[in-house]
């Protein structure tokens, strides 16, 4: 493959490769960016996806399908395969051949564009069964109550509804955001922040309101969220991972706008606030006692006239949170995230209930502009020592890892880590608190862990972020804990290695722009069930567009 | 019939003046009746009179051989039969089109001494290459048989006996390579060629027959594709070989001429003419046939007539795809173009996961594995990938592979044939490997030499014939039909001599059952005269007779004429259902 000028290839499934050394490729990236979602991108060639959702996310911002071809057809190095281009323009057909409009008190008029399409929905018991009234030519009503499920009925016989019927303002409650943080630092919103805000607002009429924000780790996406809820002026229900990202929101609004704490509820195993700014998990709203039992705090999302719904990491929106989405369709919904791939294939209900992609920046492009840190990614593999090879040999698979896990080799190969890095914030994360333990002793180094007082480690982090600490060691808390202080080098000498979500969050420890590069080591003995786990990572970090190096030692070089 | 004189020798004599007056206004000989059917300026002057159909009709005999089997006119024509045999009557009083029976569906016969005339307007169809503008000759690759071998390579297809592939098998092939190629033609040929082979009910890639069709298939696979089009038809590649030579021909004329080739030789195949369209559409997109750029004419692309004699084509060295993208996430990109043999060399280190415009395989551990089995190593992989990619190797791949080999241990099961020469290994022959003392393995393929080494120097030897691994055997299987052989003439049955030969539609059998009593009745009635055909009581032999019926009776269920024979002058009775034929006159 001869780099050229025309660095897309479209291949039959709708897939695009993009070779990032064309001298084109930033050109051809920006021009297919809005109708193909980015997969994975490796060092040589990215690859993109078209699909129906990526092309109706396009469509809703204003895309059309000449514009489409016209965009392959100049970057495509080879014919387009004609199953695409046919693909494209089918799904071009299908956006806004219905709309959703206000009709009246508790009234929503549907639109369609053909009477074929028309008789094919009212068709449907679910249509034909809530339909209130034909309205000639080509209308009908529907009660507002099921704007979500209808648009969600639709979405699966492969009709996307433009939803134009508008929003519930909510309660007002204005937020501003502080020029000067708590902190005492300057605080501007960087450029993409702001376009990734207005193209959710769209001057707060009914085209906008409801949408996805796509941006990488560490690019700051709560600030977008903030953002827009300022635009909003309204109370606002704040949805997140776990708990440690409740607390990371509290903190940063705390910090970045003018809400006190009293303004802020935080909903969670621990208290039950509802506030103005209410701040909860996906867990909480989808505890129940029993199998069968209600989700005891779904409630949640009426208990207040909320006027703006925050969804972070929305591809990991679990399902019953979907269901209780489609009834608050009238609420303004912003969805926040690094990818809208999700690993339970639930793509189509983000796009209906939360909304289209509104925004989307590539990762590469904030770290070339210095948003993020560039990070480069080694694997050390080791032997095992030679008295636990045997053991090794022997142990049922669960222990192998562990053995593997532990191998006190490692402990060796990080003190060599860190004296090369002897100048830099050091995080050293693991698995098994007994092997922390000793590595904490040997290195002389303060050990974090889920039993750590809250006190305690707010003071590890603050001695860590001033430098008095070089080194800390952390366990699986640092997966999620936000606050945790930035780095430039993660030292990971065990893990579960087998979820790219902890992968991703380990690394985006190191993200935070800085001068100088960053460095994540993993630690790997080789010859063992760590490599393949490693082998995983090293897949997903490559496709991430990490560097990734491999060495390794002998046991001369550990020795020595 | 090779000559006219050929052909009017077989006119029973008796026949000769009857017929020269009705062809050439006056009685004569047979040499005088050959030398005026034979005569240039009468046949100019006839052919060019012709209609365009008498005219076509004529041409279609004489591509068929100037000799045609009856039913074989009737296929070719269907519902235009009577049309067609009017015209045959208008040229057989002209002496052009005879028949060689008196049945009424013996074969027809062409006057040969039209034969140079005809052949005349034949060449007519033809034109130097030169003149014409051709479009580009398609070109037919193997990247989809690479990414089928590949594909199979990468998983286990489980087959019934006779290399079936089971359902799942199909479905996951289908669902791979569904789109991209036509599966099931290129499985099948892939099995033909040998390149696939039935290992315990697996389907299994045959190494060196595989390596052969990405080595050779540019050169071949497009020949071996037209000849395998060509097997239902047999003989038809030779025609168009016979037919085209070196030079451009009308393509409906060459369309034209192999529905008759194909009627001639299988005259109840139907749809001849579709058949023959959608081959001829077909070996232009195999690029064995090139078209004009107005679509009217057709000729080989060039070197594929040479080609076909001698089995290959001089292919020019291709200009491949030269470099692949190997990606830090294991993925080896692989552009279509890419050279046939690397493709293959490719499937063998990483599997498949996605054949496309650019294919993308994979680096596994798995598929590691497979390499080392079939003789890679970590050196001679990391060479490989290097020669290929177009950026530097990335470390992590060179690394994770060299990982991979490094923690694979190696068993050997030896099978082969060996030699067990205890009491007198100095008998052996030189250079055998002596894998135990006394016990030596025998090459492959050296079997035979061994054994005749060892008979040599009074050795008896006992044991098992030399069989090899069929894998082993060797390479592709190209098949008997390459390369095409020159042109077995085609024969008509022969022509009945004991019944003669007369211009087509100036003897006619006499109508079945009353019908043919009411030709006699109808004679009798105008007071006419009539020739027949009748058999020599007791002989067999057919005699003709020019007869006046008398009288016409019924006798036992039988039919019988009595007439004045004006042959012999006196009356006789004739059995109307004996009589076999009839003489039209005027």
């Amino acid at each position: 493959m001869k780099t050229s000028d025309k660095p897309v290839i479209v291949q039959s499934d709708g897939s695009i490769l993009l070779e990032v050394m064309s001298p084109r490729y930033e050109e051809a990236r920006d021009a297919i960016l809005p109708f193909a979602e980015l997969i994975k991108s490796p060092e040589y060639v990215h690859t993109y996806r078209i699909t129906p959702l990526s092309i109706w996310n396009a469509a809703a911002i204003g895309l059309t399908f000449d514009r489409v071809q016209t965009t392959l057809m100049i970057f495509s190095r080879y014919e387009i395969p004609e199953g695409v281009l046919f693909r494209i323009r089918d799904a071009f057909s299908r956006w806004d051949a219905i709309r959703l409009l206000r009709h009246g008190d508790g009234v929503l008029k549907v639109e369609v564009r053909s009477r074929e399409l028309l008789e094919e929905i009212t068709a449907k018991p679910f249509v034909r069964n809530a339909l209130i009234d034909q309205i000639e030519p080509l209308g009908f009503t529907i009660p507002e109550d099921i704007r979500g499920r209808f648009k969600h009925l639709l979405i699966k016989i492969g009709y996307p509804v433009n939803d134009l019927v508008g929003y519930d303002p909510g309660d007002k409650f204005p937020v501003e955001l502080r020029e000067t943080t708590l902190a005492g630092q300057r605080f501007t919103l960087r450029q993409y922040q702001t376009e990734g805000a207005d193209n959710f607002w769209v001057g707060g009429g009914p085209r906008g309101g409801q949408g996805i924000v796509v941006l990488p780790c560490g690019a700051g996406k709560t600030v977008v969220g903030m953002e827009v809820m300022s635009k909003a002026g309204t109370y606002t229900l704040i949805l997140c991972t776990n708990v440690s990202a409740v607390r990371q929101w509290i903190s940063e609004l705390l910090d970045k706008t003018t809400l006190t704490r009293d303004d802020i509820g935080e909903y969670t195993g621990n208290k039950k606030e509802i506030r103005p700014v209410t701040i909860t998990t996906y867990q909480m709203l989808t505890y129940r006692k029993t199998r069968n039992a209600p989700f005891e705090h779904m409630k949640l999302m009426q208990a207040r006239n909320w006027g703006l719904l925050i969804y972070d990491e929305v591809h990991v929106v679990p399902a019953p949170v979907f269901r209780a989405t489609t009834e608050i369709q009238a609420k303004r919904r912003l969805g926040l995230t690094a990818t809208l791939i999700r690993e339970d294939g639930l793509e189509e209900d983000t796009f209906t209930l939360v909304g289209p992609k509104c925004y989307d920046v590539p990762w590469k492009e904030l770290e070339v502009k210095g948003f993020i840190a560039e990070a480069l990614c080694y694997e050390i593999r080791l032997p095992l020592p030679p008295e636990k090879e045997m053991e090794y040999a022997l142990a049922s698979d669960r222990s192998q890892f562990r053995i593997a896990s532990e191998n006190v080799y490692k402990d060796r190969v990080m003190k060599d880590i860190i004296r090369k890095h002897a100048d830099e914030p050091i995080l050293v994360i693991g698995q098994y608190i007994s092997q922390l333990k000793r590595i904490a002793a040997t290195l002389g180094a303060p050990l974090i862990t889920g039993a750590t007082p809250n006190t305690k480690r707010d003071k590890l982090y603050e001695a860590f972020r001033s430098g008095d600490i070089p080194v800390l060691v952390v366990s699986k808390v640092a997966n999620f804990a936000i606050d945790l202080p930035d780095a430039s080098v993660a030292i990971q000498v065990s893990g579960t290695f087998g979820s790219r979500q902890e992968e991703a969050q380990r690394l985006g420890r190191i993200l935070r722009p800085k001068e100088r590069i960053s460095t994540f080591y993993t630690l790997v003995s080789q010859r063992t069930t760590e490599e393949e786990f490693a082998h995983k990572r090293q897949i997903f970090l490559a496709e991430q567009g990490y560097k990734y190096r491999i060495e390794e030692w002998t046991l001369d070089e550990i020795n020595l | 019939m090779k000559s006219t004189y050929d052909l009017i020798s077989h006119i029973p004599a008796y026949m000769i003046e009857l017929i020269s007056s009705q062809i050439l206004g006056n009685p004569a000989d047979t040499g005088r009746l050959a030398e005026g059917l034979s005569d240039d300026k009468r046949l100019r002057k006839i052919l060019e009179a012709l209609g365009d159909k008498p005219r076509s009709l004529l041409m279609d005999l004489f591509e068929l051989g100037g000799q045609v089997q009856w039913d074989v006119l009737a296929h070719l024509y269907g519902d235009e039969l009577d049309e067609a045999r009017q015209t045959l009557s208008l040229l057989g009083k002209e002496g052009i089109v005879f028949q060689g029976g008196l049945t009424g569906r013996d074969p027809l016969i062409l006057l040969p001494s039209v034969n140079p005339l005809l052949d005349a307007v034949r060449q007519k169809q033809y034109k130097p290459v030169e003149d014409l503008a051709w479009n580009e000759p398609k070109r037919l690759d193997v990247w989809g048989h690479m990414a089928l071998i590949n594909t199979v390579r990468s998983t286990r297809i489980r087959c019934r006996s006779g290399m079936e592939p089971f359902k799942r098998g199909w479905e996951f092939l289908e669902e791979k390579l569904g789109d991209l190629i036509d599966l099931k033609r290129i499985y099948w040929e892939l099995v033909d060629l040998g390149c696939f082979w039935d290992k315990k009910g697996v389907v299994t890639v045959a190494h060196n027959a595989c390596t052969d069709l990405a080595i050779d298939g540019d050169a071949r696979y497009p020949l071996w594709r037209f000849v395998q089009t060509c097997k239902p038809y047999p003989g038809i590649e030779i025609k168009v070989v016979d037919l085209l030579g070196e030079k451009a021909l009308a393509r409906d004329f060459l369309s034209r001429a192999l529905v008759l080739f194909l009627v001639s030789r299988t005259p109840e195949v139907p749809e001849a003419r579709q058949i023959i369209a959608g081959l001829v559409d077909l070996w232009i997109g195999l690029g064995v046939l090139q078209e004009d750029t107005l679509g009217t004419w057709i000729r080989f692309t060039p070197g594929v007539s040479s080609g076909l004699k001698a089995g290959r084509l001089e292919v020019p060295l291709q200009s491949y795809a030269e470099e692949v993208i190997i990606q830090p996430n294991m993925e080896i990109l692989v552009p279509k173009d890419f050279d046939p043999v690397d493709i293959l060399n490719i499937g063998e280190i990483a599997d498949v996961v996605l054949c496309d415009v650019v294919s993308i395989y994979r680096l596994t551990r798995k598929s590691v594995f497979r390499a080392l089995h079939e003789g890679w190593n970590a050196g001679k992989i990391e060479n490989f990938l290097d020669r290929i990619s177009r950026h530097e190797v990335p470390d992590n791949v060179i690394k994770t592979v060299a990982g991979w080999s490094r923690s694979h241990s190696e068993a050997h099961i030896i099978t082969g044939t060996f030699l067990v020469l205890p009491d007198a290994p100095h008998k052996a022959p030189q250079g055998l490997e002596e894998i135990l003392p006394g016990i030596f393995r025998i090459p492959e393929k050296c079997g035979e030499e061994v054994r005749a080494f060892l008979d040599k120097r009074d050795v008896m030897v006992r044991g098992v014939d030399l069989v090899w691994d069929r894998e082993e055997e060797g390479g592709i299987n190209w098949g008997k039909m390459m390369p095409v052989e020159a042109l077995a003439r085609y024969q008509t049955k022969a022509v009945r001599k004991e019944e003669g030969v007369y211009p087509f539609g100036m003897v006619a059998p006499l109508p079945y059952g009353s019908k043919g009593e009411v030709v006699f009745e109808e004679a009798l009635h105008v007071g006419k005269s009539l020739i027949i055909f009748y058999p020599r009581q007791g002989y067999g032999e057919i005699q003709v007779k020019k007869i006046s019926p008398v009288y016409i009776y019924r006798k036992g269920g039988a039919a019988f004429v009595e007439a004045f024979c004006e042959d012999t002058g006196e009356g006789e009775i004739f059995e109307i259902s004996k009589v076999r034929a009839l003489f039209k006159e005027g």
